[in-house]
């Protein structure tokens, strides 16, 4: 991990936005690949789910290549994953201007739509501020964060003894 | 794999984040279908409020795991769109249009499937349903009505699903010499996996995957997982048939379907049904769709009636919990408690692990004697020591516990448990209890009695399950088996 090149410990300054780019490339790749699929008869905001979901797909095989191949340190994950971010800047840009838009056209919403945000926004932020803490739930400290975190350290997949759900 | 991209920036990475950007993506999608099922008049408001209702019920199960390091978030989206798709392509074979516009639906239907398999190995079952749908939507869509032409899409559909997945067997097979570790042990070489092994599995699945809390007896089990897939099986037929549910069939066999594997496979879990929660909140609420179109305020009794039992009642209790909820992590975001402080406070093996973090060699392998001790906090390699979920440290003896180990090359025993309560061995011999403490030495030491870390209140499994089983008595000291069983390990 590149613990001592982090510039800030705050899971707002850092976390927050290191997981945005995660979906902002998710939905670059997602866009990019959805391309290929005449779809007809859909929405963009149905396109956008369908590309998001599937770039989400796509980039989680990227610590896995790095994995298989046993190249898979932090500098070298934490670097491609930087790299594909530059290839799909243009794709990213557009999303965040898509997003924007959408953001500024909140007020046309139904109103049944807006009653519900307005109960819900504090419950989201809420939420949102409990996911910025450390994990404390115990499948994902036995083994959830346990194999990203093996596997990270020895830089690729490894027969795990004891561990059921890492093999 | 979506943390590790995190964690390779810094270890403490929140994961939380991803599972929370995930949940917002499966409530807007969830939004989203509810806006596709109803159809829109303008100036109507149903479809808005369908949706809006929907979200508002799925939230309270989704909410939970989008603070926490899950994957059934995961899941539940690549599921929820494969439903997806498969609907939008069943809206098309139903207005009749060209088939072009319905194959790149089952497409991406089969992706989702194969990508659920990524998150989850029960996702194997979601290739095959969609495959099974793709299948029927095909003799529908079929003008020349032939079989095998029927039956190409779902073919491809099995095999996208299944390369989408590919690496993940192949890593497997590669690492335990199955693709589906531990399964096959009869007829491949697998690591660790005796078929006692595969044995204690299954057993762990029956009494510890159906409704847990209620303490049922393998039999009672057996009984009511058959019962629940041979009422599912009914449902699926009676309602799929109806006429009325024609515009959502594949919805419903689709969900029916899963359940039906969720039970006849693991059990009757609640959290194992996340990933189909939405899809069936949708289907319920769209059979109640006309509700919405009478009046706002009968829309408005139905959803407190509904959200009544989940804790309207409640509501000062709820605001004070979430606003002491919220000031506990906003203390943590503006650093004015430190992650330690934080984790300490709520995980009783944190002491341990961070003792271990500070004092241990780089290279120490310490074995892990309890199931929640939170491998993931220690920087270092960790055993664990599950009776029931790992077959590398075998308990028939204590020189073969020893024996395994040594081959492990362990060099530090992460506990020992002065439990006050014993496992309740005559109804279900499972061994989770509370123990006040739990206390850490190390291995290999020229002072192997001295406690050097210890904290409280903790679930104990692993070492203690196979001790009650070992042992097989009923009103023993659990802390004396500790005692004499893990001071067998002093050298």
């Amino acid at each position: 991990m590149l613990d001592s090149l982090v510039l800030s410990k705050n899971p707002l300054l850092l976390d927050a936005p290191l997981a945005l780019l995660i979906f902002l490339l998710s939905g670059a790749i997602g866009v990019r690949v959805l391309r290929r699929f005449p779809l007809a008869g859909i929405s963009q905001i149905e396109r956008g789910l369908f590309a998001f979901t599937l770039g989400l797909g796509i980039v989680s095989y990227l610590p896995f290549a790095l994995f298989a191949l046993h190249i898979g340190k932090p500098v070298v994950v934490a670097g491609m994953f930087l790299l594909l971010s530059v290839l799909f800047a243009k794709e990213q840009f557009r999303i965040v201007r898509y997003l924007i838009e959408q953001a500024r056209n909140i007020g046309q919403l139904p109103a049944p739509t807006k009653i519900f945000g307005a109960v819900f926004l504090p419950l989201l932020l809420v939420t949102f501020l409990q996911a910025l803490c450390p994990p404390t739930d115990p499948d994902g400290l036995h083994y959830h964060l346990t194999a990203p975190q093996f596997y990270l350290r020895e830089g690729g997949f490894f027969y795990a003894p004891t561990f059921l759900h890492l093999n | 794999m979506l943390f590790a991209i995190g964690m390779a920036f810094h270890t403490h990475f929140a994961a939380g984040l991803i599972q929370f950007g995930i949940g917002l993506i499966l409530l807007t999608t969830i939004y989203q279908l509810c806006l596709r099922l109803v159809p829109s008049e303008k100036g109507s408001m149903v479809p808005a409020t369908f949706g809006s209702v929907a979200v508002a019920l799925s939230f309270p199960f989704l909410r939970g795991e989008m603070t926490w390091a899950y994957i059934d978030l995961g899941m539940g989206l690549y599921i929820t769109l494969a439903g997806y798709a498969l609907h939008i392509a069943w809206q098309h074979i139903q207005n009749g249009d060209d088939k072009t516009q319905i194959t790149p639906l089952w497409t991406l239907a089969a992706l989702f499937a194969g990508l659920s398999t990524t998150a989850k190995l029960p996702g194997v079952f979601v290739i095959i349903l969609v495959a099974l749908l793709i299948w029927g939507q095909s003799r529908a869509a079929e003008t020349s009505g032939s079989f095998m032409a029927s039956l190409r899409p779902a073919f491809a559909g099995v095999l996208i699903g299944v390369l989408v997945a590919a690496p993940w067997f192949i890593r497997s097979w590669v690492q335990s010499g199955t693709p589906v570790y531990p399964y096959f042990g009869k007829i491949l070489s697998v690591k660790d996996a005796s078929p006692e092994f595969q044995q204690r599995l299954n057993e762990y699945l029956q009494y510890f995957v159906t409704l847990p809390s209620k303490q049922l007896t393998p039999k009672q089990v057996i009984q009511l997982r058959g019962m629940s897939c041979a009422f599912l099986a009914a449902f699926a037929t009676g309602v799929g048939l109806l006429r009325s549910t024609r515009p959502i069939r594949p919805l419903i066999l689709f969900c029916c379907g899963l359940t039906f594997v969720q039970i006849a496979t693991s059990g009757i879990y609640l959290r194992y049904f996340l990933p189909y929660v939405p899809l069936i909140l949708v289907i319920t609420l769209w059979s109640v769709r006309r509700l919405f179109t009478i009046k706002p305020l009968s829309i408005t009794l139905f959803g407190v009636s509904i959200l009544y039992p989940w804790g309207l009642h409640r509501l000062p209790q709820t605001i004070k919990a979430e606003v002491s909820q919220m000031s506990e992590a906003g203390k943590v975001i503006f650093q004015a408690k430190s992650r330690d402080d934080y984790l300490a406070e709520r995980l009783p093996g944190y002491p341990i692990a961070r003792w271990c973090n500070a004092n241990l060699p780089k290279d120490a392998i310490i074995t892990l004697g309890i199931y929640d001790a939170h491998a993931a906090l220690y920087e270092r390699r960790t055993l664990s020591t599950q009776y029931w979920l790992q077959d590398a440290i075998r308990y028939h003896s204590l020189q073969e516990t020893r024996a395994d180990l040594k081959r492990l090359r362990a060099t530090h025993l992460n506990h020992v448990g002065a439990a006050s309560q014993s496992p309740n061995f005559q109804t279900r011999q499972q061994g989770i209890k509370s123990s006040r403490t739990i206390r850490i030495r190390p291995l290999e030491t020229d002072q192997p009695r001295k406690w050097v870390a210890h904290s409280s209140r903790t679930r104990l499994h692993g070492f203690l399950t196979a001790i009650a089983l070992k042992s097989n008595t009923q009103n023993c000291t659990l802390a004396q088996h500790l005692h004499l069983f893990l001071w067998g390990f002093a050298p």
